[in-house]
């Protein structure tokens, strides 16, 4: 099977991992767990990710081999052409760590200033820029408090800042929305559809289905250490066949007044959904209107990448 | 690493102690004892509370604790020494080194903790550097807090007691270097175990055990020690065989290992020794002798050092000087009415009363010598609380009506074979032999109370040096104690660089 290429050409890539391994806890005595089991990826510039699967599917595993915090692995792991591990490629990358925590003794700023720092940026650089980061993910008020005074939420924001106010060419988000607010969350897509614009390449690896659908282009999808499907939203979701009426007034024969157009009829609180082909749409419409039935929305049925997800998992799709 | 990378380390470390609690606590501490040292001042006669509020002679507080300050030939400095070997020996060396693991123990616990250790260690600096900069964050922190300390007491002495002492300062690097030879291997133990309580413990237990492991090898050394002092080889299988039988297999394998540990582990006991010597060598008393630690710590005001130091009985009899030696210092009065010589000859078992009568043997073969009284004495006092046992010798010499008072001191240095005379000569004479005891007795006084024995401690400690053979040398100890660092930087290191978080 081919390398997934995504987003650029062969050679061109920012990450490229070719037949990836990894095992913890092998030894002479023991088999270990096999986290990774022979992963094969090409990634290029410009485009959102979501990195989905199981728990312990690797996915982890391999955003953490990439940002070499594991360090020994069979197969090859390259990011900005390097091998992952070496410290020059690290200081375009950026990382939320799921979970992650921030030094407790420094407040807000000085790690964001800090943490910059340690990535090659200057502090009259970073100071610049880091007001702009606090007020657009509204930490404005608990900047300068220690951070072992802050909430999940916060922290989290604080997180995603650090992960970002370098201005990497690639951003490894893990969980990125976790224990953040529904106004927060908006933030961070936002914060992710301009990141795309900028050209930086967002990898996010998220339980969050409805959100990874939401913020990504592209989704890779592992279990049991292999990647068993990649390609975008639209690819992983496609049309189930069926269409969704909802008209007024509604009645209950309106199965009856379609006169058998379609399959598998089916009423719904303001309406039905029935199996169409795109002529038969025009005509179940003509009907209703000849019935003088209003027609308040027509909607073609699309698999959601959590059913998607689940039915590759379970292995009812190829 | 870029500069930006260390500039944030450096300023990280800054931030980690500063909201320690710990340093903020010993902090206080020091600072209380440095208001200490300026709230009671230790002048030349007397101890004074707040400028003079309050003073009580040292007499008194000596009697307190059954010593007569009389004898003691700096008691202003017996006084700080003591105060100063609690202060930095006791309180920071031992409790407050302990203090400061307990404070710096969760620093690489708590950097590879899940979530914490992913933040840092994906930034593009290599798990070494974090680990080394968590190792000098530690050092910043003694350093921070033992200069604070030996500065405020340094500033505190000199302000409130007059004593300008700049070796004390020198307590803040050898505090640091004691906690960074403990310090490296509280670090290894925390990435072994990724335990703050288990890194605090098991760096106190090493710290106890080291020091035991010290302090027996010291003990094994002794008859090393004594050759060093002098001794030849029979006289310490003399008196060592006769202590104890020959060693069993058993107990020559303790030694062994015992030896094998110490040369091995880091030598902390002797940071206390390389301070005092620091001190020593910033303050040195004005004359010293490094074999036998006879030592006139202060040069009286009308006193001068000479080069030449003829004396009238020895130009003259070639028998009288054979018995003192060679001349180790020469002083004069101002006045040149008066000339003290200090003698010094080698001698294993002579003892002063014996070498007293002897000289006074000697000195009477002289037809101008009529009489020589003989007494003994106890010539000044050791810091170490060791009394000289001196024999002294008076005579007068009658010139043209004159009567020229004439004294000998003689007494033995610190375990180091030699045998010492202080000669004491008056030119300018006296109207009668009535006067000539008190002339004498004026002109010791002068010396009396600022000789006496240099405080080294134990024979070790004096053997401590940097041209010793190189079990008991300064280099060999700093050098193997460094080295131990480096293995457990290494091993943490190592350690650290295959962990996976």
């Amino acid at each position: 099977m081919p390398a997934p290429t995504s987003g650029a050409p062969h050679g061109d890539a920012l990450i490229s991992v070719k037949n990836l391994e990894k095992t913890y806890g092998k030894s002479r005595f023991k088999r270990g767990f096999r986290a990774l089991n022979g992963v094969t990826l090409e990634v290029g510039r410009g485009s959102v990710f979501g990195l989905l699967g199981p728990n312990g599917a690797g996915k982890t595993t391999l955003i953490k081999i990439l940002m070499g915090l594991v360090p020994r692995f069979e197969g090859e792991a390259l990011v900005f052409g390097q091998p992952a591990g070496t410290a020059r490629p690290r200081t375009r990358v950026g990382y939320l760590p799921e979970a992650h925590r921030l030094p407790n003794y420094l407040t807000g700023r000085q790690a964001l200033v800090l943490l910059g720092m340690y990535s090659g940026r200057s502090r009259a650089w970073l100071q610049q820029r880091i007001p702009g980061w606090i007020e657009r993910v509204g930490m404005e008020k608990s900047v300068d408090r220690k951070l072992r005074e802050y909430s999940k939420g916060m922290m989290q924001r604080i997180g995603l800042v650090q992960a970002l106010v370098h201005e990497p060419e690639l951003v490894f988000l893990d969980e990125p929305t976790d224990g953040v607010d529904p106004v927060g969350r908006k933030v961070v897509r936002e914060i992710i559809s301009e990141l795309r614009g900028t050209g930086v390449t967002v990898f996010i690896n998220s339980h969050l289905l409805m959100e990874v659908e939401k913020m990504c282009d592209r989704v890779v999808i592992m279990s049991a250490g292999k990647m068993i499907r990649e390609g975008t939203i639209e690819e992983l979701t496609p049309r189930t066949g069926r269409v969704r009426f909802e008209v007024e007034p509604t009645s209950d024969d309106l199965g009856a007044k379609l006169g058998g157009i379609g399959a598998n009829f089916e009423r719904t609180r303001s309406g039905f959904e029935l199996e169409l082909s795109r002529d038969e749409q025009d005509a179940v419409v003509d009907r209703l209107r000849a019935a003088g039935i209003s027609i308040r929305v027509i909607e073609p049925g699309k698999l959601t990448l959590e059913q998607s997800f689940i039915d590759l998992i379970e292995g009812k799709r190829a | 690493m870029n500069i930006q990378a260390l500039k944030a380390l450096l300023q990280d470390a800054v931030y980690q102690i500063l909201d320690n609690w710990v340093f903020r606590i010993l902090t206080i501490l020091g600072g209380m004892l440095v208001l200490a040292t300026f709230l009671v001042g230790f002048r030349e006669d007397d101890i004074v509370l707040v400028f003079g509020l309050k003073s009580w002679s040292y007499a008194s507080v000596f009697a307190a604790f059954g010593t007569n300050a009389a004898t003691l030939p700096d008691p202003q400095g017996v006084l700080i020494n003591t105060v100063l070997d609690l202060l930095f020996n006791t309180l920071a060396g031992s409790v407050g080194l302990i203090f400061c693991i307990a404070a710096t123990a969760f620093f690489v616990p708590q950097m590879i903790e899940k979530g914490a250790a992913d933040v840092l260690f994906h930034k593009p600096l290599s798990r070494l550097t974090f680990y080394l900069a968590r190792y000098f964050t530690g050092l910043l922190f003694v350093a921070a807090l033992s200069t604070l300390m030996a500065g405020g007491v340094y500033l505190g002495l000199l302000v409130s007691s007059g004593y300008h002492d700049p070796g004390v300062l020198l307590a803040a690097p050898v505090l640091t270097y004691l906690f960074g030879l403990i310090f490296a291997l509280s670090m290894w133990i925390g990435v072994v175990t990724r335990s703050t309580v288990a890194s605090i413990l098991l760096t106190a237990l090493f710290f106890s055990f080291n020091g035991c492991v010290h302090y027996v090898w010291e003990k094994t050394q002794e008859g090393q020690l004594r050759r060093l002092d002098g001794l030849t080889d029979a006289d310490v299988a003399e008196t060592s065989e006769k202590k104890r039988p020959t060693d069993g297999p058993l107990l020559t394998l303790l030694k062994n290992t015992n030896a094998a540990l110490h040369y091995a582990l880091p030598k902390t006991g002797d940071a206390d020794v390389l301070a005092s010597k620091l001190r020593r060598a910033v303050n040195r008393p004005y004359f010293v002798e490094d074999g036998t630690l006879v030592a006139l710590f202060r040069l009286p005001d009308d006193l001068e050092r000479v080069d030449a130091a003829p004396t009238t009985e020895t130009s003259a009899d070639p028998a009288v000087l054979a018995l003192l030696g060679d001349v180790r210092l020469a002083l004069r009065t101002r006045d040149a009415g008066a000339s003290y010589t200090l003698f010094r000859r080698p001698s294993s078992k002579e003892s002063a009363t014996r070498a007293g009568k002897a000289l006074r043997d000697a000195l009477l073969e002289d037809t101008a010598i009529e009489d020589v009284d003989r007494d003994l004495a106890s010539f000044g006092l050791p810091l170490n609380g060791q009394s000289v046992s001196a024999s002294v010798l008076r005579w007068e010499r009658v010139d043209g009506g004159r009567v020229l008072p004439r004294m000998a001191v003689l007494f033995r240095g610190a375990e180091a074979k030699a045998l010492y005379t202080l000669w004491i000569e008056d030119d300018v004479g006296v109207a009668s032999s009535e006067l000539a005891r008190a002339r004498l007795d004026e002109l010791l006084a002068r010396v009396e109370n600022r000789m006496g024995l240099d405080p080294s401690g134990t024979s070790y400690e004096r053997h401590f040096t940097l041209t010793a053979p190189w079990r008991f040398n300064i280099l060999f100890s700093v050098g193997s104690s460094l080295a131990f660092v480096a293995v457990m930087l290494l091993l943490g290191w190592w350690k650290l660089a295959r962990i996976e978080f």
